[in-house]
Parts: C-alpha cells; structure tokens; sequence
C-alpha cells in the first residue's frame, strides 16, 4: 500500500499539473485571438482533443473522487462542510461525464460546465478560508475546520485546491468540446 | 557512443515516397486539412504525466516518520465538554492531573502543586495556534508573563497527515519556551479538559481547580488580565 506522503505528493503532482494546463488553455486562448501561429497551436491542441473531450474530463471527475474518497475512507481525514459541498458537485460529473462520454453526448456540456462553475466557485472560497483563516472565525473546530488545511503541499496546494484544479481542468475540456462541435461538425451546431 | 551502427535508421526517408494520402480514408482526411498538422497525442502526453507523477511521488517519499504523540497518563475526572455559549460548568471542578513527557522524552507533571497554572493546547495544523504560539512567546520575551503563574502547553491532535508537522519542529522554530506535553493519538489530553477546539486554554488555580476555559485565540491584554486573577 502505498503511503500517504506518495499519496500526497501524487494528488498535489497532478493538481499542479492541472492548474498549469488550465492556466495554459487560458494563455493559449487570449494569445490566439491575436497570433496567428498561436490559434494555429490552438486549433492543433483542440484537434488532437477532438472526440476524447468528454472521456478525458470523466477521467478528471473519477480521479478526482477517487481521491477525496481515498482522503476520507483510507487517510481518515475527515471531510468539511465546504469539502461535502464540493464533492456533492463533482461526484455527479463521473456519472454525468461517463454516460455522456460513452454516448458521444455533446449536449451534457451544461449540465457539466454547472456543476464545474459552482464547484470551482466554492472550492476558491475553500481556499480562501485556508489562507485566511481569520475569515472563517477565531477557533478551530476540533472535529473538521474547514479553515484548517489537512495538505499544504509546497505552501499552495491544499485539497480544495485539489478541486478547484479538477473543476478547472473540466470546465476547460467542456470549452474545447464546444470549439470542437462548432469547428468540427458545423451542420450539427445547434447552439 | 562507440559502437555505431552502419545502418542508417531514419523512418523519415522511408516514409517519404510512400504517399500518406494514397488511402481512401487518409486521402480524405489530407484533403480536408488545408496544410499539414502536427499531431499533437495530447491523450498519450496526459497518460504519461499521470504516471510520472505516480513513478515521482513514489520516489520522492520515502517511509513517513511515526508519530511523536506520547503516552501520558490522566488521574482524577475528566472535565465537561467546554460549551462555547453556555456558562462552563467546569469552573470550580478540579482538573486531572497529568504525568506526560516533552519531546526529548523528559517528565512533565501538571498537578496542584500550589502554583496558578495556564494549560494551552495546542494543535499543530491550526492555524490560530499558529499565530498563538510566536504571539505568546514574544510577550513572555519582552518580560510579559505573570509572576507566579506557570504556562503548560499540551501538543494534541498530532497527525502526521496534518500540515506543519511534526510539532516538535515547529515549536523548536517558535523558540517556544514553554514545558511541552505530548498527547496520546487518541487525544485523551485534550478529551480529558473536555477541548472543544484549538487552541484551548484552561487556567487553574493553584489548587488544581478550573477558573476560566476558553477556545480560541487570546490577545496578550486578555491572557494577563485572566492570568493576575489566578490564585
């Protein structure tokens, strides 16, 4: 069994990971509105995504959940309010994702982005709460504060960090599915 | 490299005349593409991140250290649950006395020994123990601190899974002077003085018995004012 430090390590590796994907997907996309080499990079990016679109972000709600559920049911951390909150918007992403994914249903792209909106919305309040604790209130609960970060790997990355990458990195897929339905396949762009 | 092969190995050539597009599909594909597209194997490329950063984290953590909580021992009644909203029914009640050991594995008592005692537990992935902790130890630097009154602290809520561990590391960086007891993993410490949150303060008096108790951060004008009524 692997330990909780490779654990950690792996979770915060991948979340970092993520981040830095999201935020290149936005740099990418700023820079292709006014380059024409980066929206050539761009449309190569988006073509090699093509058709795995909704695949790759089921693989990102299912790694996700697998790991708060790792964090809670193995590592015995236990879960926040605001931790509950979050899973209780990815968790129906792996559902909604897989189907989607295997049914080839580009249309699960608002049901998903929502779910991922709120979730990321109340993972960077998470966030916010663990390095300013003083926002949440002056004591720590002694079963589950959720201003007191179980992982803060590196100084940055904390498990709502984790989420927020994970909602960021789905939201970004669901952005590239609609550029790619709408590049792809003009005749079925019904949006 | 000395051993070099005399065949050259390059695919590129090889490929060369053998037309891609000559395929129905590919020809197709070809067509539609105005130029050339790199292929990019972003799918493979996130595959194979994935599992370095598996490979990675394997490699870079090795065996995590055991935990530093400690085996203290608890005589007498446990306190009640400290209530935030209600009056503490503790107050009054004599608290348990404690045989424990620091972090270099010396004694540490806290009984009624006559002398007013300030208990502060603390955990060490607490942020407001955090901030407490150099707060406490700069006025007790600058000669605060109430004569005759004695300040235990109690490491509780140990995990290693926590931020900021071991929390022998990060009081030694606090140059915390206080006597330090460890709590079990079981937290039977903090239990025992009925901790609702951290960090918690419990003040005796010098006869063992619960004057104040409260959780949360205290600022120094408080913590003196609450210290010079102990008797």
């Amino acid at each position: 069994m692997l330990s909780f430090d490779t654990m950690r390590l792996f979770f915060s590796l991948l979340a970092f990971g993520a981040t830095v994907a999201i935020i290149s997907s936005i740099l990418l996309w700023l820079a292709a509105r006014v380059n024409a080499g980066a929206a050539e990079m761009r449309d190569a990016i988006l073509e090699s995504v093509a058709g795995y679109e909704l695949w790759l972000a089921f693989g990102v709600a299912a790694v996700a959940t697998l790991g708060s559920l790792y964090l809670s049911e193995i590592a015995h951390l236990i879960p926040c309010k605001l931790c509950w909150f979050q899973r209780i918007f990815m968790y129906p992403l792996v559902i909604v994702l897989g189907v989607a994914a295997w049914r080839r249903d580009a249309s699960v792209r608002l049901t998903a982005m929502l779910l991922a909106w709120i979730g990321t919305a109340i993972a960077v309040y998470h966030y916010a709460i663990q390095r300013y604790p003083t926002l949440g209130g002056g004591s720590c609960d002694a079963s589950a504060p959720c201003s007191a970060a179980y992982i803060w790997q590196w100084d940055f990355v904390s498990i709502p960090f984790m989420a927020a990458s994970a909602f960021g990195l789905i939201l970004v897929l669901m952005f590239a599915l609609r550029s790619n339905v709408a590049r792809m396949s003009p005749l079925e762009t019904a949006e | 490299m000395s051993d070099r092969s005399p065949t050259p190995k390059r695919k590129k050539p090889a490929r060369k005349p053998v037309p891609a597009a000559a395929t129905g599909k590919a020809a197709q594909r070809v067509a539609e593409a105005p130029k050339p597209k790199r292929d990019i194997p972003v799918v493979g490329i996130v595959f194979t991140l994935v599992a370095l950063a598996l490979v990675a984290a394997v490699l870079l953590t090795g065996n995590s250290g055991g935990g530093e909580a400690g085996e203290p021992t608890v005589e007498g009644e446990w306190l009640p649950f400290y209530e935030r909203t209600d009056g503490d029914s503790a107050i009054g009640l004599a608290a348990p006395t404690i045989t424990g050991a620091d972090f270099d594995g010396n004694e540490v008592v806290l009984e009624p020994n006559g002398t007013p005692t300030a208990v502060v537990f603390l955990a060490h992935w607490c942020p407001h123990c955090q901030v407490e902790v150099p707060k406490v130890q700069s006025w007790l630097d600058a000669g605060g601190g109430v004569d005759g009154v004695e300040i235990i602290s109690i490491a509780t809520s140990i995990n290693s899974a926590r931020e900021n561990y071991p929390p022998s590391e990060w009081l030694e960086r606090e140059d915390w002077e206080t006597p330090v007891i460890r709590d079990d993993t079981g937290n039977t410490l903090h239990s025992a003085f009925g901790g609702g949150g951290f960090p918690f303060w419990v003040f005796l008096n010098g006869d063992g018995t619960v004057a104040v108790r409260t959780t949360g951060e205290l600022d120094l004008a408080t913590l003196e004012q609450v210290m010079l009524t102990l008797e």
